[in-house]
């Protein structure tokens, strides 16, 4: 007999089997891409806390235009537009978020070149170039975090040193601190960190794009062999940490006053040496100088350690909003004077840096300084890539450095693993 | 209902996804690209190992806990068994960032100890080879109370007579507990076993979290880690629910296998 609570059973199985291929049928669809900008149409932007202050300005500054702003946490970006790309709907107008999310890989970023004039594009200097995609641009930067060497400058005074300003130096400073100052330190090399502040400033070609999905890699290069040896060899005497950048035991160490110097990002100063709980450096006690130059290099290069920026969706009904809206919040000095972070438009520079520069702080206004490193951000690794060579370093080297392994040694480790993994994400690799 | 929405459901969806139907790349390629990737054995390495530690750490763990629960009178039980229960109340991210503050020398109150053991820093304690130990002391606190309560319950439906009955043939209290109350908590183990299994084999929260206060282990340092990698990094929707798939179709035929071997299902008088 056939009763009928079995078919209904049957007929809802049936059901949940043939529920997902409809569904995957309709995710096959390709969406179209929106040609005409309706006005409007409510743009929907999504932000992290830190900037939802910006947006929340522009929407009082423009009540004509509607914004639903949605806080979110940044990292997730590309997850969420990976499925949205799937069900082919729900995408975000404007977001800010890192570089990444604005490759075209994923298909989703809208291209700005030609709806932004040039003028606003050229006072990024080279600071836009994280958003520049096979010679496009698919994104506006919103800070720039390239490096300085950030120093105590009463310390280095009492013990009667130089700034260093050649990395040949810097070790042979660490060598005479090890010596006559046995305890204090000079940097650490303790978290992934220390790829932007030493590899990547260096040159080491870790994520150096060669064209479109092709990048070069060579972690055994002489660039990466000879920062990896100067750090074994400072690690060794004591003179760079290699406790995590983060770690309570290297903020107790900070606050105990032993930290001589530290490379680090244009945000250390406010966000790393600055607060109490963080390094809790006194006031008129840390100065900036610029950094140091890498042997054989012809520049003294850093390295831009991320910064975020402002991405415009090619889905957005209201385009023409949505890229002015990405443009105030990148350009405008109403919005960029206010933000935490070092500008990357360095128009409006000049009224940023006035709180920095006035700010007792700092023994002396490091203002000069970081503007200088702005425009020296080393090409090699500019770019970005769809791959973290940060979590790279997280896997490989940071566990060697922090054991007391060497650095040196683990590089062709590195290599096979950065190697797999932009293969991995659609990367022909050349090394 | 709910079942078949939040359950059988996703299964076919991610098992037609898996199949790769819809793939540019081929039938069945999202197998072996889900397989074929290079932290697929890392991952499978880690997880393996995790699982070697946790399962007897849990199995044996909880037989005594609940033994020796068991011979105390009511009066201390009940207080013990409550204490037992409270770490199960600090679950998933919670979980992994107390243990993260205990385990952390410079900031936990147990820090001498831990340095007495020769912990100086963090890094001594959270290294990759400490990692598989200290997931399985995690999921060891967080779910051994339960299990003990459940088992302790099961303990209590045994009859005085048997007790008594094994005692007049000369039984030590030892002897009791090995051939008259542990056959007796089999079916309640073999049950543990399974659950046990499957999540610990879909071990997640605490490598991630650990991987990003830490720096230890990495993004993909489980299966379930590098299924979400591929899903939500690499964009591959397809070998991430082949990987789920292989995860599913594992905790099936070891539940099958535990069951079946296991006798769970027989009856009292098969038996």
């Amino acid at each position: 007999m056939h009763s009928p609570a079995r078919s209904t059973r049957t007929a809802m199985i049936a059901a949940a089997l043939v529920a997902p291929l409809a569904l995957s049928a309709c995710a096959g669809s390709p969406s179209q891409e929106q040609t005409e900008s309706d006005p409007t149409a409510p743009v929907v932007v999504w932000t992290d806390s830190t900037r939802q202050p910006g947006f929340e300005a522009y929407a009082a500054a423009h009540p004509d235009v509607d914004l639903e702003i949605t806080v979110y946490k940044p990292a997730e970006l590309i997850s969420k537009v990976q499925l949205f790309n799937a069900s082919g709907s729900g995408w975000p107008d404007v977001v800010f978020a890192p570089a990444q999310g604005a490759d075209p890989y994923y298909e989703w970023a809208a291209s700005l070149d030609d709806k932004i004039d040039a003028d606003t594009l050229e006072g990024f200097g080279t600071a836009n170039r994280p958003c520049e995609f096979n010679g496009k641009t698919y994104c506006l930067v919103n800070d720039v975090s390239q490096m300085v060497l950030w120093y105590n400058a009463d310390l280095m005074a009492q013990f009667g040193y130089e700034v260093p300003t050649t990395w040949d130096e810097y070790a042979d400073l660490g060598k005479r601190v090890a010596k006559e100052h046995p305890g204090y330190l000079i940097g650490s090399a303790g978290s992934s960190f220390m790829y932007h502040s030493f590899f990547r400033a260096a040159g080491c070609p870790l994520q150096d794009v060669t064209g479109e999905n092709e990048v070069h890699i060579d972690a055994t290069d002489p660039n990466c062999v000879a920062v990896a040896e100067m750090l074994d060899e400072l690690i060794a005497a004591g003179v760079v940490s290699n406790l995590d950048l983060w770690s309570p035991e290297l903020t107790t160490l900070a606050q105990e006053g032993k930290v001589l110097m530290h490379p680090g990002a244009s945000w250390f100063g406010e966000f790393v040496f600055r607060p109490e709980a963080s390094w809790a450096f006194g006031e008129g006690t840390l100065a900036a100088a610029a950094y140091p130059k890498w042997s054989g290099a012809d520049e003294a290069y850093s390295a831009n350690a991320g910064g975020g920026t402002y991405i415009v969706s090619k889905h957005a009904a209201n385009l023409d909003a949505a890229v002015d809206i990405a443009t105030w919040m990148a350009t405008s000095s109403e919005y960029q004077a206010t933000a935490p972070t070092y500008p990357a438009y360095t128009p409006v520079l000049g009224e940023w840096g006035e709180r920095i520069s006035a700010d007792p702080f700092y023994a002396e206004d490091p203002m000069p300084v970081l503007a200088e490193a702005v425009d020296l951000i080393n090409p090699i690794n500019d770019y970005t890539v769809r791959y973290d060579v940060e979590t790279a370093f997280g896997t490989v080297i940071v566990p060697v450095a922090t054991s007391g392994g060497s650095i040196a040694d683990a590089l062709p480790k590195l290599q096979e693993e950065l190697k797999n993994l932009a293969q991995s994400v659609g990367y022909t690799v050349v090394d | 209902m709910l079942l078949l929405l939040f359950g059988i459901g996703p299964v076919a969806f991610a098992f037609v996804s898996a199949l790769g139907l819809s793939d540019v790349r081929g039938v069945l390629s999202p197998f072996a690209r889900a397989i074929g990737d290079f932290r697929f054995l890392p991952a499978l390495t880690n997880v393996a190992i995790y699982l070697a530690i946790s399962l007897p750490l849990m199995i044996v763990g909880v037989v005594a806990l609940s033994l020796l629960v068991d011979t105390l009178r009511r009066r201390w039980a009940a207080p013990l068994l409550l204490v037992y229960t409270l770490p199960g109340a600090i679950t998933g991210a919670a979980a992994v960032m107390l243990w993260y503050f205990m385990l952390q020398p410079a900031l936990s109150p147990f820090g001498p100890a831990l340095r007495a053991m020769g912990f100086e820093r963090g890094p001594d304690i959270f290294n990759n080879s400490f990692l598989v130990w200290i997931f399985a002391l995690m999921a060891f606190a967080v779910g051994f109370g339960q299990w003990v309560l459940v088992v302790t319950g099961a303990l209590k439906s045994v009859s005085e007579e048997l007790l008594e009955a094994a005692r007049i043939d000369g039984c030590s209290a030892w002897q009791t507990a090995v051939h008259v109350k542990l056959p007796l908590m089999r079916r309640t183990l073999l049950f543990m076993l399974i659950l046990a299994f499957a999540s610990g084999i879909q071990i997640f929260v605490e490598p991630q979290i650990l991987h990003s206060v830490a720096g230890v282990g990495s993004t993909s340092w489980s299966l379930n880690q590098l299924g979400m990698t591929y899903a939500f990094l690499n964009g591959d929707f397809g070998s991430a629910a082949a990987l789920s798939m292989l995860l599913f179709a594992v905790c099936l035929v070891v539940a099958v296998f535990v069951l079946v071997r296991g006798r769970f299902l027989d009856t009292e008088h098969e038996q």
